[in-house]
């Protein structure tokens, strides 16, 4: 396989609560982080909590890079409008992959390649308050935070804009954590999502008459996801199903082609593919559950099934560092696979970012 | 006990409104939310209403005659969310 330009497009790299590869937050700047991480891009939610008064929230961006077996390089782009409608774009291509590293992850053939993916969801927000005595005692609280400050213009009413204010003026996270609690505690977050993906690839066989050829392939998926995400703990479940249509060498073609070295006795030899990549057809299902243990700290497994093939890979990907900003994040994630029982560690860093 | 029936006026595509009443109700309406509450207790009501950023909302209830009183009228923050408490008496 021939690799040049290495720009892949792959997986949605989303927050935790509403991704579908990665579970980095992508934290808004101007919120607190453990608000914004815990209702990612619930529409509306995290600058209502935060900064009701200043403006929604930017398109959101995020670049990854992978270091080991398989290395990649990933862009996402992401919006959320208030009529619940998320959209998201992502760019990846494999920098350094052994040979078929790329499929251990996620069983997702067409990150062999260089890849784009296009995924739109409709978001649905549950907004359960945890009760009613934390909501009166979250509003005191924030006033009397305020009231210590001595500040002018108070929104005099328990509600978003009183909450927004306050984080603008320094109160203090432990404070603004229960009106999340106290608003959020029992809301759910639901999504419903189409995806569909294209990735392209160059290969090498040799024709009939052993001469050298090579072609560029197309591979497209498109799925289906469906997920529902409890805002105050945290946590993800996300189920998928997709329709592959992806090439691959036909490794049974793999033969060792000899040609005599003029003047001499010897062979120079060496492995060709002595047919064009072949067509696979496949079906692949995935259920993934995810949990923001603290503003730095979160955990996914990801399991996922090939009904061609009937293999299941798990990965799990652990997040446990950030900068200060926690503009910057990285982890390590482990990959295994039940056919090879091959298993490969990956690290990697992301860093999110504003498009506004 | 009296009917009091909750509404919010607006172009928002969604909105709810809950009441403490022990156990909670929590109401999704199309149209209006409708609890039957004791009179001259005092409630706390909670609502979250979504909508595009500018859309005015006017939120009321009614009293024992089945006139409107607002609770809250304002406008949608650019978030597109809006939510807060009000306390009140049938």
């Amino acid at each position: 396989m021939k690799r040049s330009v290495c720009l892949w497009f792959g997986l949605a790299t989303m927050a935790i609560l509403s991704g579908e590869s990665s579970v980095c937050a992508q934290v808004v700047p101007e919120l607190p982080p453990e608000i914004a991480a815990k209702l990612g891009q619930m529409p509306g939610v995290t600058a209502a909590v935060g900064d009701a008064e200043s403006g929604l929230t930017p398109p959101q961006g995020e670049a990854q890079i992978t270091f080991g077996p398989d290395s990649r390089a990933v862009l996402s782009l992401s919006d959320t409008f208030s009529n619940g409608l998320q959209w998201q774009v992502v760019f990846s291509s494999p920098l350094a992959s052994e040979n078929g590293a790329v499929e251990l992850q996620t069983l997702d053939r067409l990150a062999a390649g260089t890849k784009a993916q296009f995924g739109l969801d409709y978001v649905l927000l549950d907004p359960k308050p945890g009760s009613f005595a934390d909501l009166t005692e979250a509003c005191k609280s924030v006033k009397a935070a305020l009231a210590d400050k001595k500040l002018e213009d108070v929104p005099s009413h328990c509600d978003d804009r009183l909450y927004g204010f306050a984080y603008r003026h320094g109160v203090s996270r432990d404070v603004l954590k229960r009106v999340t609690a106290a608003y959020f505690g029992n809301a759910y977050l639901k999504k419903l999502g189409v995806d569909v993906a294209a990735s392209y690839d160059d290969y090498d066989f040799l024709d009939e008459t052993l001469a050298k050829s090579s072609g560029r392939r197309t591979s497209a998926e498109a799925g289906i996801r469906a997920s529902i995400s409890r805002v105050i703990d945290s946590w993800s479940l996300i189920a998928s199903l997709k329709r592959q249509r992806a090439y691959r060498n036909d490794e049974s073609s793999l033969s060792q082609i000899c040609v005599p070295i003029d003047g001499t006795a010897a062979s120079r030899c060496a492995e060709a593919y002595l047919a064009p990549p072949r067509r696979i057809d496949d079906t692949v299902s995935s259920l993934e559950w995810r949990w923001q243990r603290t503003d730095d700290v979160a955990i996914a497994i990801h399991a996922s099934y090939s009904q061609k093939d009937h293999v299941t890979g798990v990965s799990i990907p652990l997040y446990f560092f950030s900068n200060a900003a926690r503009t910057l994040r990285g982890g390590v994630k482990f990959n295994w696979r039940n056919d090879t029982h091959d298993t490969q560690t990956v690290f990697f860093v992301s860093s999110g970012f504003d498009l506004l | 006990m009296i009917a009091v029936e909750f509404k919010v006026s607006t172009k928002a595509a969604r909105w709810w409104v809950a009441i403490e009443d022990g156990d909670y109700d929590f109401q999704k309406p199309a149209t209006a939310a409708r609890f039957e509450l004791q009179e001259g207790q005092p409630y706390l009501v909670v609502y979250y209403v979504v909508g595009n950023d500018g859309d005015a909302f006017l939120l009321t209830r009614t009293d024992a005659t089945g006139k409107d009183i607002a609770l809250a009228d304002r406008v949608l923050g650019q978030s597109g969310l809006a939510y807060g408490q009000q306390e009140f008496t049938p």
